[in-house]
């Protein structure tokens, strides 16, 4: 289908002429070229290396509305013990929604569209210039609908004790181009819980892009999640300066059709990032989760563990890219995805993908499917456990993996109930 | 307690036991004794209800009930216990969460409220101290990175604080050093009490120095073939199980 065809059927129309710019002339023009070239590219098929396993055809076959008032959430996820919360809907920053007030005067939470306005020079910097939405064609469309969104900045120096808490919907058929901009200022200490949902029927494309100042030590907590009628679709990338920590945890609940591309680009030396997911799918969902880290200067460390647990007639794709780039030499990079299978008819494929042009470096990766482990289960039932009851205990271990790396005491709390409780009825095409 | 009549058991067409015959009763411990692949540890497993073997012939009823019907978790909740010869790792699972979760869920089946979670905590410390286990190793995931003795330790706090009635044990002293054997069997013998019952499968009568057994009996071709006190397991200490196998062989 071409990109006229896409646009005129499914209320894609980038509405150009209805782009302000916000008085802005940079965003204007990054606009242009962003429908320019997913009028060029249009949406992916399977015959795209990077789609082979990821059909758009169920977002394709949908007439989602566009743009509008943005519609009324059927639920949002709370949080306690969080320094604000920034609610977008259906692509707009809703303030009647969202808490800024404890926040302190050198952390700020703008409405990308009155960032603009206000001409932030760092966010006409960094604002479509992270994430490399050319090479995306959902990140480009996304780009061109560029409306509003948030950025996030905290100051040079200032360090922020309780997570900042952002939540992206897209509610009933809809669909959201939603956006957003992290800007942690050098030597910044910041943790943010980036939660995304799709309602049924509904798609939420969303970009995030974050700029991490040197010596910054960031903390990226993302919960995706998504209706069995619905999409989600992503693409994250951190730039990292020199001497920085930071550490990203992407838990996929669910969905009709998750399409998840997350990665970091170290661009300074003695760069700590880890990189880490978990997955879960059911019924006849699919969840592809595409990474990269990408090494382009000496002396970083980069750990990836991605797993994923894969029930009824769900699918799985894990693509794991590491650029090793000449000269980033002494990079030491890790890489591990495990798969559980929990169901005969659940499939998952998993690719690790290495690029390395340096020759002073270590870079491992391992790749594992498989199912639970029968003598395990036999050795909790010989202690008294029904067979449900291992089975559940033994497949959220597996998942516990991850979600213990969520550093918010009770976000982590909430997830591992909920998923240790979805696991109580896992393993039957059912489920 | 456990009345095992004519048990015949194997894996696909290959039979291992051969027609076993027991009686153990409350209070008493019994030893299995027997070389290599004489079917000691299928007989264990059969008993704890290892689905790999199938019951092919005979009867096991634990106080008249048909243990053989039971799933293994039923069996644990009827107070069957079997220490492993190879404890399995449980990563992601701490001792405490699996051993409360074990507890409960046996407590459940028997329609008993679940334990307090302090004094849980607590029994499980002065438990895990008899057989000279640590803090961290009750918050360590079950057996992972543990050492073969620890293993074999581990398996034997599980025994005391889920307090089963019957104890089956299949080769714990193997890969213990002097030591880690006492330790072993201080635990066993604390738990020593006329309700409760043992049948330990050994290979060496090293053990039974420290657990002394009411009976012996010796394990060869998948059939008992000879039974009697603490004396019989000296004997074959001394002249091995050459004579008993020709006797089997023969037969």
């Amino acid at each position: 289908m071409s990109a006229t065809a896409v646009h005129e059927a499914h209320g894609f129309d980038p509405m150009l002429d209805a782009a302000p710019g916000w008085g802005n002339a940079d965003l204007k023009a990054l606009r242009k070229a962003a429908a320019e070239r997913f009028a060029e590219v249009g949406l992916p098929t399977l015959k795209d290396e990077e789609w082979k396993y990821t059909s758009i055809k169920p977002i394709a076959a949908r007439a989602y509305r566009l743009g509008g008032d943005p519609g009324t959430p059927q639920a949002l996820p709370e949080l306690p013990g969080v320094a604000a919360r920034v609610v977008v809907v259906d692509g707009v920053f809703v303030p009647e929604l969202s808490s800024l007030d404890a926040l302190p005067a050198d952390v700020a939470v703008l409405p990308l569209r009155e960032a603009c306005e206000h001409n932030w020079a760092d966010v006409a910097a960094h604002l479509g210039r992270i994430a490399d939405w050319e090479a995306h064609p959902f990140a480009a469309l996304n780009t061109a609908h560029l409306n509003d969104g948030v950025a996030l900045r905290i100051g040079g120096g200032v360090s922020l004790d309780l997570p900042v808490h952002v939540v992206f919907v897209s509610t009933k058929g809809r669909v959201a181009h939603s956006r957003l901009l992290l800007i942690a200022g050098e030597e910044s200490n910041l943790s943010v819980i980036a939660h995304a949902y799709a309602e049924e029927d509904a798609l939420l494309n969303l970009v995030e892009e974050a700029w991490v100042g040197a010596h910054a030590r960031t903390n990226l907590s993302r919960i995706q999640d998504a209706a069995d009628s619905g999409a989600l679709i992503s693409l994250f990338t951190g730039r990292v300066h020199a001497e920085a920590e930071c550490e990203t945890v992407t838990l996929t609940l669910g969905g009709g059709l998750v399409r998840n591309d997350s990665g970091l680009v170290l661009a300074g030396e003695n760069i700590h990032a880890t990189l880490d997911g978990l997955y879960l799918g059911a019924r006849k969902q699919h969840v592809d989760h595409h990474t990269f880290l990408d090494h382009t200067m000496p002396n970083c460390n980069s750990f990836e563990t991605y797993k994923g647990i894969l029930d009824g007639e769900a699918t799985g794709v894990f693509n794991g890219k590491i650029f090793v780039r000449p000269g980033a030499q002494k990079t030491d990079s890790k890489q591990s995805n495990m798969n559980l299978l929990l169901s005969r008819d659940a499939t998952v494929n998993s690719k690790p993908q290495l690029e390395i042009f340096a020759d002073d470096v270590r870079c491992t990766h391992g790749a594992t499917i498989g199912q639970l482990d029968p003598s395990q289960i036999f050795y909790l039932r010989t202690r008294g456990i029904p067979i449900e009851k291992a089975r559940q205990i033994l497949t959220f271990a597996f998942a516990n993996d991850i979600i213990s790396k969520l550093p918010h005491e009770p976000l982590r709390e909430r997830l591992e109930e909920q998923i240790f409780e979805r696991f109580a009825s896992s393993g039957t095409n059912e489920s | 307690m456990l009345t095992v009549t004519n048990l015949h058991a194997g894996v696909e067409d290959k039979p291992i036991l051969r027609g076993i015959d027991l009686q153990v009763n409350a209070g008493e411990v019994h030893a299995i004794m027997g070389p290599n692949g004489s079917g000691k540890s299928t007989f264990a497993q059969v008993l704890a209800g290892k689905e790999d073997f199938e019951v092919t012939d005979g009867s096991v009823t634990l106080d008249g009930e048909d243990l053989l019907d039971l799933e293994p978790d039923e069996r644990a909740a009827k107070g069957v216990f079997l220490a492993f010869q190879y404890p399995v790792q449980i990563p992601g699972v701490s001792n405490a969460y699996f051993l409360r979760s074990a507890l409960n869920a046996i407590r459940k089946a028997r329609g008993e409220a679940e334990v307090d979670p302090m004094h849980f905590l607590k029994a499980l410390r002065e438990k895990a101290a008899v057989v000279g286990m640590d803090d961290a190793m009750i918050q360590r995931a079950v057996n992972e990175g543990f050492s073969g003795g620890e293993k074999k330790r581990n398996e034997v706090f599980q025994m005391m604080v889920l307090e089963p009635r019957l104890c089956i044990m299949d080769e714990t002293d193997s890969g213990l050093d002097i030591d880690a054997l006492k330790i072993v069997a201080n635990g066993v013998n604390a738990m020593r009490n006329p309700e409760r019952a043992f049948v330990i499968v050994t290979h060496y009568q090293r053990l039974l120095n420290y657990i002394v057994p009411d009976y012996v009996h010796v394990m060869v071709g998948g059939r008992l073939v000879a039974s009697g006190g603490r004396e019989l397991a000296l004997e074959l200490e001394e002249k091995g199980y050459a004579g008993f196998e020709k006797e089997e062989a023969s037969v």
